[in-house]
């Protein structure tokens, strides 16, 4: 991860904030993590399947994709790794297709499934 | 004379309709890459934006503090930057037409190289026309602040490094505007943060412009 990407996720740079009446139901969010990417991307796969999630997996990205089709079609969520420094990883989980709303309770049931794994939410890293 | 009197009438009562630092929404329209219904729109965003704190219908940084990050007093770096570049008269406040015409570059309409060249002055935190090494290892260190991440000034500096090798192409210790284009050329998620794809649903979050506009588009 270049410094640039790393700055570019300041929340003072994503003027998206100035629209977000409401700004619970992201489409994106993040976590870091102290486990190595392996670790981090198996547990993800881990916590997926169960949920009924296909996986697919490339390099530091993966593919979610529900089986079964939601409000909007079948939910797609795409997580990347981020190498911050050797001990410290990024990882993005974004809503590539499907229902905002459905993406939330994925995600909340992925980070209780990921707790060991996290270890600071986008709320830890916003809370100053 | 009655005839004179009736129509400075009518006309005083439309510029009282629109709070101070109001442009005309053709005009914006026409030089940035809104239409005049977003502009307006933009409008009833930018009257809630700069009444928050201050009520007198421009924006103060403690109002666009508030609007990014809830708070009015969080201070960072970055937004500080935003707000001077969106500050296009540095008269210490935003007013609606440098609002507008700031939040254009932003348009998923707009051209890139204008995203790139918005980043690169964003960036250029001192407006040398250069970003320095120095101001690189700032910024990584103001977001790593920011949110609450703690790394090793080695760690920093080899960030920092290997940034600079992949940018800094003649290597003289600062990012020119060609070297950020070539850079960007890349890295294109770099200027992702340039583009709000809500300025194009702007009319569907701020639907209450149809009571007040002037226009149909």
């Amino acid at each position: 991860m270049n410094a640039f990407e790393l700055i570019s996720m300041s929340k003072g740079l994503n003027l998206g904030n100035l629209f977000d009446v409401e700004q619970e139901f992201k489409r994106e969010t993040r976590f870091t993590s102290k486990c190595p990417a392996n670790e981090i991307i198996h547990k993800i796969e881990e916590a997926a399947k169960p949920l009924g999630f296909d996986v697919h997996k490339k390099n530091y990205k993966l593919r979610l994709e529900n089986m079964k089709a939601g409000r909007k079609g079948n939910l797609n969520v795409a997580t990347e790794i981020f190498q911050v420094a050797p001990s410290l990883h990024m990882v993005e989980v974004r809503k590539a297709k499907g229902d905002t709303l459905e993406f939330h309770k994925f995600y909340k049931n992925l980070s209780t499934c990921l707790e060991d794994v996290v270890w600071k939410t986008e709320e830890d890293m916003q809370e100053k | 004379m009655r005839r004179f009197l009736h129509c400075f009438c009518l006309m005083s009562s439309k510029v009282d309709r629109h709070r101070f630092g109001y442009e005309d929404p053709t005009i914006l329209a026409s030089e940035t890459a809104f239409t005049v219904n977003e502009v307006e729109a933009l409008y009833d965003l930018y009257k809630k934006l700069s009444s928050s704190i201050i009520k007198d219908g421009l924006l103060h940084k403690e109002e666009f503090q508030l609007a990014l990050f809830q708070s009015s007093s969080k201070q960072n770096l970055f937004a500080d930057r935003v707000f001077d570049l969106f500050d296009i008269k540095h008269n210490g406040v935003i007013e609606f037409g440098e609002f507008v015409r700031s939040l254009s570059i932003f348009h998923p309409n707009a051209s890139e190289a204008e995203k790139i060249s918005f980043a690169f002055r964003l960036y250029d935190l001192r407006q040398t026309g250069y970003i320095e090494r120095d101001e690189v290892k700032e910024m990584v260190s103001a977001l790593l602040s920011e949110s609450d991440l703690e790394l090793s000034n080695d760690v920093i500096e080899s960030i920092v490094d290997k940034t600079m090798v992949e940018a800094d192409l003649k290597g003289d210790g600062k990012i020119d505007q060609e070297e950020w284009k070539e850079f960007v050329a890349k890295h294109p998620s770099l200027i992702k943060n340039m583009t709000l794809p809500y300025l194009k649903d702007i009319t569907i979050q701020f639907p209450s412009f149809v009571l007040n506009t002037e226009v149909k588009d």
